[in-house]
């Protein structure tokens, strides 16, 4: 009887798992993965998997959690340099020059369509080729900007929102004659967030953060010129009540009962928390969009793009070419917008703007794409940047009370940075 | 009458065992437990040590030996006696309040009341929510827009509102405030059993000889009850000084670095600048600063100095 039963066992599993099967392995983030503890997201990339390897029999994908943070960067590193990477892999934007450079991702310029790439934005592609050949793909991302409401504007006699560093000046006063202020936008030292808002304004001026071998240039020359006028923009408009000084002990969250109490008209926010927003208040739904932040001189603010990406780590051929069809499966139009539907995130198909309904008709979404459409940059993807993202924002609250210049701001900001910088160096 | 004892062999058999130390049965059985409390203690500690003589960065693979190097760059670091400063102001004044304070409830509780085990059971219930909920929690109370739960309360008075968290000596007396609030229930726990071993017999010796009820707490309590004060002294103190999650929830060392203590500049340049072995230096500094408030604790507060009235 045991033999029977263990004859039936097995033909069960050659059903279930064909013996010849490839086993894949792709190391992610838990939210890109049916480990995720957003529900939805969960669900869906289980439907995923099963549809995948539905199609494809011979393919069974093993996902594996990657940390997140920079632990995830230095788990890839400390991979390659073990050879036991995964198959495929979910990796920061920011981390592909890195893991290029350590000989962890393999160049796609071969396997990856141009008619496919394409579809996608200049700055995505550009954000993930080195020297040339493509590294990965990025799936989705997300934007900063302003998030307003327009009841609030009309409440002024606008229609639309400043675009004008001048403009927004005068419309801040006349809010300030109803106890409202113009803006709030994160300014906590050492918050990131906090530097990605003041990016959009130093890049949109003109400015470098660091040149084209990495070191840092933000404090020479125009780059200094251009961080000292943010630190003055943010000086002059708290000075004129358009923000409130206690933004140097705020991050994007603490900003929001400003917003839906009435008490801002605008908060620097991330698209990734607009789905959170709406479940806090849903009023919101019909009463918010989003703009760029005004600018003086006519410049045009530059969007941080940044977001994660799939790359092929597979080594060997055929593994290499199971794993291509996994992440051209992933990345597919519809699947990619059906991920940053569910997720809440942004897409980087130019496609899924225009076919997917909830980012073509959604209003806020119209905002979004208007800022896709502009100048996108990522944030260069050196050792020296956390240091550099520190520094900037660590002086504004300096900046904010008065008792630092601007220039001042940008000089201790370079002698922050600095000996970090020759620590680095002499590694 | 001289008795001369010769060393037989039996005799010498004995005096040999009893020169031997006995071995106590009871150390094998406490030995496992020992060997797992110093790994997951002293090995951590030491190998924090070890890291501090590094420069590991989790923006890079592999690291090599510096030597003193980053003790070097945390003494010459510019904001050092700033962030000691504000250490110092945030530890002294948590460490004296939760003790104060815990010393006054833990005696109110210790009385007769009706209701005592309700009000005991209420007490402590800062203590067993998450710190982080407690940080964040009160930023929202403290909150500056008028959906703030303060300056809400303020509204109902005609207190216009305030921006608690940006004046640089408001925010630093809250986060004082929370940190004591959510400490003093410990404290309370310990002196009150402390306070509850005590022996009747001396305070109705004491009040046949006439003292108050002051004295009696004076020149009776307080000195029986100094190794369990120091006890808590030294629990708080260590917890004061480690602790992360409320300053980070709640000022996140702000307005500025305001309220930038010892424990959020390890958390930052370990976390956010990604230098472990700097962050561990720093966190080594702060080990010999937490063994030294120990030992001043001691040699100030030892049972045997003024312990009799």
């Amino acid at each position: 009887m045991f033999s029977k039963l263990g004859l039936a066992a097995a033909l069960l599993l050659a059903v279930a798992t064909p013996v010849w099967a490839l086993d894949l392995t792709v190391q992610v983030p838990a939210g890109y993965s049916p480990q995720s503890g957003f529900a939805p997201g969960a669900d869906l990339y289980k439907q995923l998997q099963s549809k995948f390897e539905a199609a494809n029999p011979d393919i069974h994908i093993n996902y594996e959690i990657l940390a997140s943070g920079p632990q995830g960067l230095q788990q890839l590193l400390t991979e390659t340099s073990g050879n036991n990477l995964p198959d495929a892999a979910i990796v920061d934007g920011q981390w592909i020059p890195r893991l290029v450079q350590g000989g962890t991702l393999q160049p796609l310029d071969k396997l990856w369509p141009e008619s496919d790439r394409a579809d996608f934005h200049p700055a995505v592609i550009a954000a993930e080729t080195v020297d040339g050949k493509p590294y990965g793909i990025m799936f989705q991302t997300g934007m900063r900007g302003l998030m307003y409401r327009p009841s609030v504007l009309k409440s002024v006699g606008l229609t639309a929102f400043p675009t004008s560093y001048d403009d927004f000046m005068k419309v801040a006063a006349a809010l300030k004659a109803k106890n409202i202020t113009a803006e709030l936008i994160p300014a906590k030292a050492t918050d990131e967030p906090a530097t990605m808002h003041m990016l959009s304004i130093f890049w949109g001026l003109g400015g470098k953060l660091v040149d084209d071998k990495g070191a840092p240039v933000f404090f020479e020359g125009d780059n200094a010129k251009a961080l000292a006028t943010v630190y003055k923009m943010y000086h002059d408009m708290v000075a004129a009540g358009a923000i409130r000084p206690d933004v140097t002990t705020m991050d994007e969250t603490a900003l929001r009962p400003f917003l839906y109490d009435g008490e801002a008209l605008s908060i620097g926010g991330s698209s990734s928390g607009v789905a959170q927003m709406w479940a806090d208040n849903p009023d919101l739904k019909d009463d918010l969009a989003v703009a760029p932040y005004p600018m003086p001189d006519g410049k045009q603010p530059v969007t941080i793009l940044g977001g994660f990406a799939y790359g092929l780590t597979a080594k060997d051929p055929e593994k290499a070419a199971a794993a291509w069809k996994f992440i051209q499966f992933m990345t597919a139009s519809d699947m990619m917008g059906l991920i940053d539907q569910t997720l809440g995130q942004l897409p980087v198909r130019g496609s899924n703007w225009k076919n997917n309904a909830f980012f073509s008709e959604t209003p806020i979404m119209a905002g979004y794409k208007k800022m896709y459409d502009g100048p996108m940059q990522t944030r260069p993807a050196v050792p020296i940047y956390t240091t550099i993202s520190s520094a900037l924002s660590a002086q504004l609250a300096g900046v904010i009370s008065g008792q630092l210049s601007p220039e001042d701001a940008v000089n201790k900001a370079r002698d922050a940075v600095m000996p970090e910088y020759q620590r680095q160096q002499s590694r | 009458m001289t008795v001369e004892v010769y060393a037989t062999p039996s005799l010498v058999a004995r005096s040999a065992r009893r020169r031997r130390p006995r071995i106590n049965g009871y150390l094998f059985f406490l030995l496992p437990g020992v060997v797992i409390v110093l790994s997951l203690t002293l090995f951590p500690a030491l190998y924090g040590i070890y890291i501090s003589l590094t420069n590991l960065n989790l923006g890079y693979v592999g690291s090599k030996f510096v030597g003193l190097e980053n003790y070097l760059r945390f003494f010459t670091w510019s904001d050092l006696g700033l962030v000691t400063r504000n250490t110092a102001i945030f530890v002294g004044s948590a460490v004296a309040l939760q003790t104060l304070i815990g010393l006054a409830v833990a005696v109110l509780l210790n009385q007769r009341l009706i209701g005592r085990q309700v009000l005991r059971s209420i007490t402590i219930l800062p203590w067993v929510l998450p710190s982080v909920v407690v940080g964040l929690v009160f930023a929202q109370i403290f909150g500056g827009s008028r959906l703030g739960i303060a300056n809400y309360l303020l509204s109902l008075i005609g207190v216009p509102q305030m921006t608690w968290l940006s004046n640089p000596a408001l925010a630093m007396t809250i986060l004082i405030a929370v940190s004591t609030w959510r400490g003093v229930p410990f404290a309370v726990v310990m002196l009150l059993g402390g306070l509850q071993t005590l022996p009747r017999d001396v305070y109705e010796a004491a009040a046949i000889d006439g003292a108050g009820p002051w004295q009696r707490f004076r020149y009776v309590t307080l000195p029986m009850l100094r190794p369990i004060i120091l006890i808590t002294i030294i629990m708080a103190t260590g917890g004061s000084l480690n602790s992360l999650d409320i300053p980070l929830a709640l000022t996140g060392g702000g307005p500025g670095n305001a309220t930038e203590i010892i424990s959020l500049s390890l958390y930052k340049q370990s976390f956010f600048n990604l230098d472990i072995g700097y962050g561990a230096t720093i966190g080594t500094m702060m080990l010999i600063a937490n063994l030294v408030l120990i030992v001043l604790y001691i040699v100030a507060l030892r049972p045997g100095r003024g312990a009799n009235p």
